[in-house]
């Protein structure tokens, strides 16, 4: 894994993980994450729901298939808002993914 | 057991916050008890409430308890509680990266140190409500022997006493510890005992690192005081700390009805050491402020203590929040007379370079 590749497009192909190096806490419809050199973010709605997903290297692809089936939605619905915040996340340095290597 | 100590604060918790802190602890939420049949907290009380749980660090278990409907409000007392927690919990984080950024200090110093208190028992003891079990300060428990390569590790990464030591060797002799601050002003406590006085001078904590729990923070495996020792510890913050008392009794109960830590075993400690009294008192004082009516052999046996006189006038000079130096002199009738003369010295005016003498009020 990758510790941070915000430039990589992420797609279905592309594994994710939480990384090992933050601090985070997840409330109701709420997460916060920080990393060692203090930067917090904070992210709500189904924010949470997505950390718990990437506990372990997950797909991208089988994540969103997964969110939509507990959201009752189509991926399609979802796709763009799950990329979003997942390249917040790996810009942040909270996300490590494989992006960028060959798969 | 007549409890020692009556409660330092005058003010009545109100029901609906005892009754969030109470949630989720295990036969609380359905043995009834003081405040059975009180599940919503009125707008002419919310902003008290709020106050106080914003003081106590109860914020989190407030606002979860508003959240899933334990506890009735408006719709207005249910966004500013949770508004809170979500503040509280952007300062948990951040606390436990500077933990993982003093564990490398530490670590690095070789020095011999335990997690313990919020943190601690929020990984530990509230798996479950992790995220609702708040705080926002480092507390660390530091062996005897590494005191000085913990403050010079500490001050070599950027930490700064808050207030000098009473005097030179007062730390290590007699104290409780000391409270650093980084350039934030963010504090980190180190602890050589667990109270000043009586008790803290009957300790023998290099016990306690003769064993140890451990936690992952940040990908780092931090050591943290094993089980009974938090339990320990956290009755004497509850009997002899002053504050937040409602969160303290909530860590005792959740420790031994949750935990389920071997409760034994920090009585055994406690007699070593002589603070039994203590631990007594802690746990009848967490049943007594949650309003628990749950049967426990802990409980049992705290109510069945016999409290020796000079242990419960010592716990009550605590409990009436007396200033630094009353608590400190609960110490002299348990020290060897030889030590007596050293201590009250130290604990005397000092001089400083104007000429004036001040006392300080050091953490311990």
């Amino acid at each position: 894994m990758v510790a941070k590749e915000p430039d990589d497009v992420l797609d279905d192909d592309v594994m994710v993980v939480q990384h090992p190096e933050v601090l985070w806490r997840v409330a109701p419809s709420h997460l916060v994450i920080a990393t060692l050199d203090d930067q917090v973010h904070e992210a709500v709605g189904p924010a949470p729901d997505i950390w718990r997903a990437i506990e372990q290297p997950t797909a991208i692809g089988a994540l969103i298939a997964s969110l939509a089936e507990t959201h009752t939605l189509a991926p399609e619905q979802i796709r763009d808002d799950v990329i979003a915040f997942l390249t917040d996340l790996v810009a942040a340095g909270a996300v490590q993914t494989d992006a960028g290597r060959a798969r | 057991m007549m409890s020692p100590r009556p409660p330092a604060d005058p003010r009545p918790t109100h029901p609906a916050l005892r009754s969030a802190v109470r949630r989720g602890l295990r036969g609380a939420d359905t043995a009834g008890g003081a405040d059975a049949g009180t599940a919503s907290l009125g707008d002419e009380d919310a902003a008290e409430v709020l106050a106080r749980a914003r003081l106590d660090r109860t914020t989190g278990f407030l606002a979860a308890a508003l959240l899933d409907g334990t506890l009735d409000a408006s719709d207005h007392t249910v966004d500013a509680a949770t508004n809170a927690w979500r503040r509280s919990l952007q300062g948990v984080v951040l606390v436990e990266a500077r933990a993982v950024r003093i564990a490398v200090a530490l670590d690095g110093a070789g020095v011999r140190w335990r997690l313990t208190k919020g943190a601690a028992l929020a990984h530990l003891d509230y798996r479950d409500q992790l995220a609702e079990r708040t705080f926002g300060d480092l507390d660390l428990m530091i062996h005897p022997d590494d005191w000085t390569a913990t403050l010079d590790a500490l001050g070599a990464a950027g930490l700064r006493r808050r207030t000098p030591e009473l005097r030179a060797g007062y730390d290590l002799r007699f104290g409780k510890g000391a409270t650093l601050v980084d350039e934030r002003g963010c504090e980190v406590d180190l602890h050589l005992r667990f109270a000043i006085g009586r008790f803290g001078v009957r300790s023998r904590t290099t016990e306690l690192f003769e064993r140890a729990d451990r936690i992952e923070l940040g990908g780092r495996v931090i050591p943290v005081l094993a089980g009974p020792d938090r339990l320990l510890h956290a009755c004497h913050h509850l009997v002899l700390g002053g504050c937040s008392a409602l969160r303290v009794a909530r860590d005792v109960a959740q420790l031994v009805l949750v935990s389920d830590v071997d409760w034994q075993a920090t009585v055994a400690t406690a007699q070593r050491w002589r603070v039994d009294a203590v631990v007594a008192a802690g746990i009848v004082e967490a049943w007594e402020r949650l309003g628990l009516e749950i049967d426990h052999p802990a409980h049992r046996w705290a109510m069945a203590h016999t409290t020796p006189r000079g242990d419960a006038r010592a716990i009550r000079v605590f409990a009436r929040a007396r200033p630094f130096r009353s608590q400190a002199l609960t110490a002299v009738p348990v020290l060897a007379w030889r030590r007596i003369p050293t201590y009250l010295w130290t604990l005397g005016p000092r001089r400083v370079a104007n000429g004036s003498a001040h006392r300080t009020s050091p953490r311990g």
